[in-house]
């Protein structure tokens, strides 16, 4: 299934993928950082258009730069090529979340088409952004932490090791908000189990040393060249002031999200309205169940563990998968 | 290939599923408008756009892959191959929207354009930047692959220009009209440049004026 799965994806995601230019619903701004380490042979602090560009950690640039090096020039298809690849680990990921969770590896199959085929995801697979990349280490991070979740000690700790990989290539894509978000998830997870001890058996230390080895090294030989304070006010200006102000334009009511969440969720969310019926449905019953009435053990946190008397039904599982996803 | 998703809604007794009627209306409705999308978005797109016939091709391959899995791979004889169908006709609704971006690409690339109107005359020549905006930088640094260095104040000026070598510099039309710093440096204006809706210029340290407009 998962060979099957792999060759379809591999169509859909390279298909004519450097048909299209870089002026067209892309980013020539990372294209073009890239090509400016080629040209310097510095790629410790990012440059564009010869000015220090620190708005986005360089993993994309290095990957870009990397998939280059075979042609020495960068082409649209070989910049587009790790927003490909880290697609395609995307839906491996899923494939193996789903057939872990089902016991089933149809529902990894099925789980892993629908992601291929949403619109949103299938766009940013194409394009030279940071989101497909940070999209991707946040969920294989998610993925192995809820591995080691549930797995017994012995392994966890590999588990763990991945984990802490992921968060840190997350870190080397978007910066603090690699870290932030899968943590403020986690939290909230075993917030909704009332298991919040277990971050006492995250293995912390590993994980800090993890971090320390994989981000610290790019982050001194970057101070060595530019001050301190220059990268930390960055870092805080792209990871908090940019979501709190207007200052880059983002600011937007919250209506505005709606239709932006239906339309990056297309063609599944025309199953929108039964998500929620089923959701409310289960929270109608979950309310019967601590009244005493429901003889249905329902796990509080639909994301991750499905109840063990109500089994979803089969065909809503896809687009619940994307929803929470 | 809607039926079977249709009686799996309707009809499930015996098995081990659970479905509230709210659930199973919405359900039907939502099915109903994939139905309805499947068949017309094909339609629309292959009506309008028949250069997708090699898309059509590499579908119409998946397909065949498909069904034949079901035919002949005892295992997936049993399954139900509709969603997949569906799925399939939406990817193709991705493929037509990526390939007609590609089109109008090919079309239409003003990066492209801008750093090649430049290059014709540049050479392997000096080439500087006064006042130009990142979003017209970018794309010459980017597609003539090279640096362009910025000249700061009037001194830079003078002494990048009053050299022996060929030097040019693309500057903002806005600045060029509005300062005079240019009045003190000889120099020839080459060319007008439209980017978008950016006005730019072309000037060289000695050249005789070959006024072109672009």
């Amino acid at each position: 299934m998962l060979a099957i799965l792999i060759t379809i994806s591999c169509f859909v995601l390279f298909f004519d993928l450097g048909g299209r230019g870089f002026q067209n619903k892309d980013y020539l701004r990372f294209a073009e950082t890239a090509r400016e380490m080629m040209f310097t042979g510095d790629y410790t602090v990012p440059h564009y258009a010869g000015k220090i560009y620190l708005a986005k950690p360089p993993l994309l640039m290095w990957t870009i730069a990397l998939s280059s090096q075979f042609g020495g020039i960068i082409t649209p298809f070989t910049a587009r090529i790790p927003s490909a690849l880290c697609a395609l680990l995307s839906i491996i990921t899923v494939f193996l979340f789903g057939k872990h969770l089902y016991k089933n590896p149809m529902a990894g199959f099925w789980a892993g088409l629908i992601l291929l085929s949403n619109y949103m995801f299938f766009l940013y697979s194409r394009t030279v952004k940071t989101d497909m990349m940070l999209a991707t280490f946040i969920f294989t991070a998610l993925y192995t932490f809820y591995m080691g979740y549930t797995t017994d000690a012995q392994r966890r700790r590999i588990y763990f090791v991945l984990f802490y990989v992921s968060i840190a290539l997350a870190i080397l894509t978007k910066g603090p908000l690699g870290f932030i978000l899968p943590f403020v998830i986690i939290f909230i997870y075993l917030l909704c189990k009332r298991e919040l001890v277990f971050f006492k058996h995250i293995h912390g230390l590993m994980g800090f040393g993890i971090l320390g080895l994989m981000v610290g090294p790019w982050v001194i030989l970057m101070c060595q060249k530019i001050e301190l304070n220059t990268v930390i006010n960055n870092a805080f200006s792209e990871s908090v002031v940019r979501y709190s102000t207007e200052e880059y334009g983002h600011k937007q009511p919250f209506y505005f999200f709606l239709p932006e969440l239906i339309k990056g969720f297309l063609p599944y969310s025309i199953f929108f309205p039964v998500t929620f019926v089923y959701l409310f449905s289960k929270k109608v019953e979950r309310i019967m169940e601590i009244v005493g009435g429901s003889q249905y053990g329902l796990s509080p946190s639909l994301s991750l563990c499905p109840s063990r008397g109500v089994k979803a039904p089969a065909i809503s599982f896809p687009c619940i998968r994307r929803w929470r996803s | 290939m809607m039926g079977g998703m249709w009686t799996s809604i309707f009809k499930t007794d015996g098995k081990n599923v659970y479905l509230d009627k709210w659930i199973k209306y919405t359900l039907a409705i939502s099915l109903a408008i994939v139905l309805m999308l499947s068949v017309g978005f094909p339609v629309y797109a292959f009506a309008h756009y028949p250069k997708l016939f090699p898309v059509g091709v590499g579908i119409g391959i998946l397909f065949t892959v498909g069904i034949a899995g079901k035919l002949f791979i005892k295992r997936f004889r049993g399954s139900n191959i509709s969603f997949s169908i569906i799925i399939a006709f939406f990817t193709i609704i991705a493929l037509v929207y990526m390939k007609e971006l590609s089109t109008y690409n090919y079309r239409h690339s003003p990066g492209l354009d801008l750093a090649n109107v430049v290059s014709q005359h540049i050479k392997r020549d000096e080439l500087y930047y006064y006042k130009v905006p990142d979003e017209c930088l970018s794309p010459m640094n980017f597609y003539m692959n090279r640096l362009i260095p910025e000249i700061k104040n009037e001194n830079n000026l003078s002494e990048a220009f009053l050299t022996n070598n060929t030097v040019y510099c693309i500057v903002g039309k806005k600045a060029y009209n509005e300062k005079n710093s240019f009045q003190n440096v000889s120099h020839t204006v080459l060319q007008n440049i439209r980017y978008k809706d950016i006005d730019l210029i072309l000037i060289v340290n000695h050249l005789k004026t070959d006024r072109a407009e672009w």
